[in-house]
């Protein structure tokens, strides 16, 4: 296999998936993850991957996932994100059961049926409601290609290591995009696994899985194990992010095809004599809020680039000092924030104020 | 003279010790029962395990001595699904889910599950009602049958006429073995036994996908003494939904 490839990012999370180790992919056709289920069956076809199942529907896909896992299959599932509340049920179940799973979620423009162009109004629905019963998932946000397969690396260990779903949420924009993607530098291996199958277990170990327990006080303990497990989560993670370049007259913060256009805006203010730093939180639960506490003491002024109707904003909210002086840029309904908008907005907020 | 006694039969070596949940007259404990016996069929190496639905069968992994999974409502065959794939050819997998569950939220991906003939033992216990969420209407619910949710009596206007989905899957290609009996008639819970085993063997030996119907009784949803429940329901699904093998690997439709 070459290690610089040209791949788009839906693609470079199947190969990224590949290299991890994942044994099982469980999918349904919807837009953009069918790049994904078509590369993993490419792959398939030539002897390397995980087996790949086009399920019924995508509830069935991620069940199916969980029937894979439990059986001890490391198992990646990805839908749109018009079914995201099906994976929210799952990441419950994976949670309870404190199974791994990888799901990655493309963000399109909604509510409703909406389009398939990128989005990012599934943010706190994602951040959110993973939280169902109490479960939690970590929400993982790649921008390029060379990024998908990064966190997607990150992701199988990260769901293997606390032994619970992760979701990575990808926006239409980020999944077609291509560029090359060097594998040598990134440095993935197949993740070690942790567990062994319900039908290999042995002696004391538990050869029965189930998430229904009618006794008040049993329901109390197994609340509580995930209580400490979630303690121990996020006292060592402390969030993933990226920031680029070092300028003291505005911080601009965005995800996705948010941060890729953000760094373009900041390359387009230099010959205006504007200086950026441009802060990419590359997971949004557990979110780096030391780190952009950090990125936030370079400049006064606050840039959100929020894809959605203040869902990130909402999200950054308690993050932001009142000393910062904020401003957003919301643009929706599938359209990708162009770079010279981006770059007058700046101008012109930092010239009026 | 030295007397030799042969013991004929015996606390099932699957069935668990643990008391059960279900109500006095319950076909449920009888259903249990003949898994454990089938299961028992097998030698003790051999490799099951099990997926149940929700509702009353949810609690099936207390009740028996294997390796058993309680799936989310409608999810049992997605997951049996999944579990069958990674185990492959290693083990035995097989659902026992409710009517309610299974012709209910779960039918797209049983009827998906057989049309592919995935590795699988379906069981399907049809009381007639949802007994757990306390005696709704079900998929399975019979004209004028009266539910918490149609308490004068099931309208065939407003919900249809009952249809035989045991039939409909008989008619699936890629499905082997295909039965129904009564949990509640001696003749039939001995029969009965002999599918479940039958299924397992054909799931353990073709690799294919066996569905086998239990009818039982709700005595407490009905309202009615056990006995008086057997009789009614026996009477009401005559016709309706009738016992037999329908399908076999070497004969194909039967009926």
């Amino acid at each position: 296999m070459e290690k610089k490839r040209l791949l788009k990012g839906a693609e470079a999370v199947g190969e990224a998936a590949i290299q991890s180790g994942c044994g099982r992919f469980y999918g349904f056709p919807v837009p953009n993850q069918s790049d994904l289920m078509e590369y993993l069956v490419q792959q398939e076809r030539a002897g390397r991957g995980p087996v790949v199942f086009q399920s019924e529907d995508p509830l069935s896909a991620l069940f199916m996932a969980y029937g894979a896992a439990l059986a001890g299959a490391r198992v990646l599932t990805a839908l749109n994100s018009i079914d995201l509340p099906d994976a929210l049920r799952a990441a419950s179940y994976f949670s309870a059961a404190g199974l791994p799973m990888v799901c990655v979620i493309f963000t399109q423009s909604g509510p409703g049926s909406g389009n398939i162009y990128p989005e990012q109004s599934s943010t706190l629905t994602a951040v959110y409601g993973a939280r169902l019963g109490d479960g939690f998932a970590p929400v993982f946000t790649p921008s390029a290609p060379t990024d998908c397969a990064a966190v997607t690396y990150k992701a199988f260990k990260t769901a293997e290591a606390y032994q619970i779903p992760v979701f990575i949420l990808i926006d239409a924009a980020c999944a077609q995009l291509v560029e090359t993607v060097d594998f040598s530098t990134l440095n993935i291996r197949e993740v070690p696994a942790k567990r062994v199958g319900i039908l290999e277990t042995e002696g004391d170990a538990p050869s029965k899985s189930t998430t229904l327990f009618l006794d008040i006080d049993e329901m109390g303990e197994k609340k509580e194990a995930l209580r400490e497990k979630e303690s121990a989560f996020l006292e060592k993670e402390k969030g993933a992010f990226k920031v680029m370049g070092e300028g003291g007259d505005a911080v601009i913060v965005a995800f996705g095809i948010g941060a890729i256009q953000a760094k373009r805006a900041m390359d387009a203010l230099v010959p205006e004599d504007i200086s950026c730093t441009v802060f990419e939180p590359e997971t949004l639960f557990p979110f780096p809020a030391e780190a952009f506490a950090e990125a936030l003491g370079k400049a006064r002024h606050l840039f959100i680039i929020d894809m959605s109707h203040g869902q990130f904003e909402s999200l950054l909210g308690p993050h932001i000092p009142d000393t910062a002086s904020r401003h957003v840029f919301s643009v929706t309904g599938g359209a990708v924030p162009r770079v010279e908008l981006l770059k007058a907005w700046i101008q012109g907020e930092l010239q009026s104020s | 003279m030295e007397l030799k006694f042969e013991q004929i039969a015996g606390f099932p070596k699957s069935l668990s010790e643990t008391p059960q949940h279900f109500c006095p007259g319950c076909t449920h404990g009888v259903n249990t029962r003949l898994l454990a016996e089938a299961i028992d069929t097998f030698p003790a190496g051999e490799k099951i395990v099990g997926v149940c639905g929700m509702g009353c069968s949810g609690l099936l992994p207390d009740y028996l001595d294997v390796k058993m999974v309680a799936a989310p409502p409608g999810q049992a065959i997605p997951v049996a699904v999944g579990l069958s794939h990674e185990i492959g050819g290693k083990g035995l997998v097989f659902a026992y889910v409710g009517e309610g569950d299974l012709y209910g939220r779960g039918l797209s991906a049983l009827l998906h599950a057989a049309k592919r003939g995935e590795s699988l033992t379906v069981i399907c216990a049809n009381n007639l009602n949802m007994g757990m969420s306390g005696g709704h209407l079900s998929p399975t619910t019979l004209l004028g049958q009266e539910t918490a949710t149609t308490p004068d009596g099931t309208p065939a206007t407003k919900y249809g006429v009952p249809i035989d989905f045991t039939r409909f899957i008989t008619g699936i290609p890629a499905v082997s073995l295909v039965a129904r009996f009564k949990g509640f008639t001696a003749g039939e819970i001995k029969k009965g036994r002999g599918y479940i085993a039958r299924a397992l063997k054909v799931q353990k030996y073709l690799g294919g996908f066996s569905f086998i119907e239990i009818l039982g009784i709700c005595p407490t949803n009905l309202e009615l003494p056990p006995a008086e429940a057997v009789m009614r329901t026996k009477t009401a699904v005559a016709g309706i939904y009738p016992s037999g093998i329908f399908k076999t690997p070497e004969a194909g439709i039967l009926t």
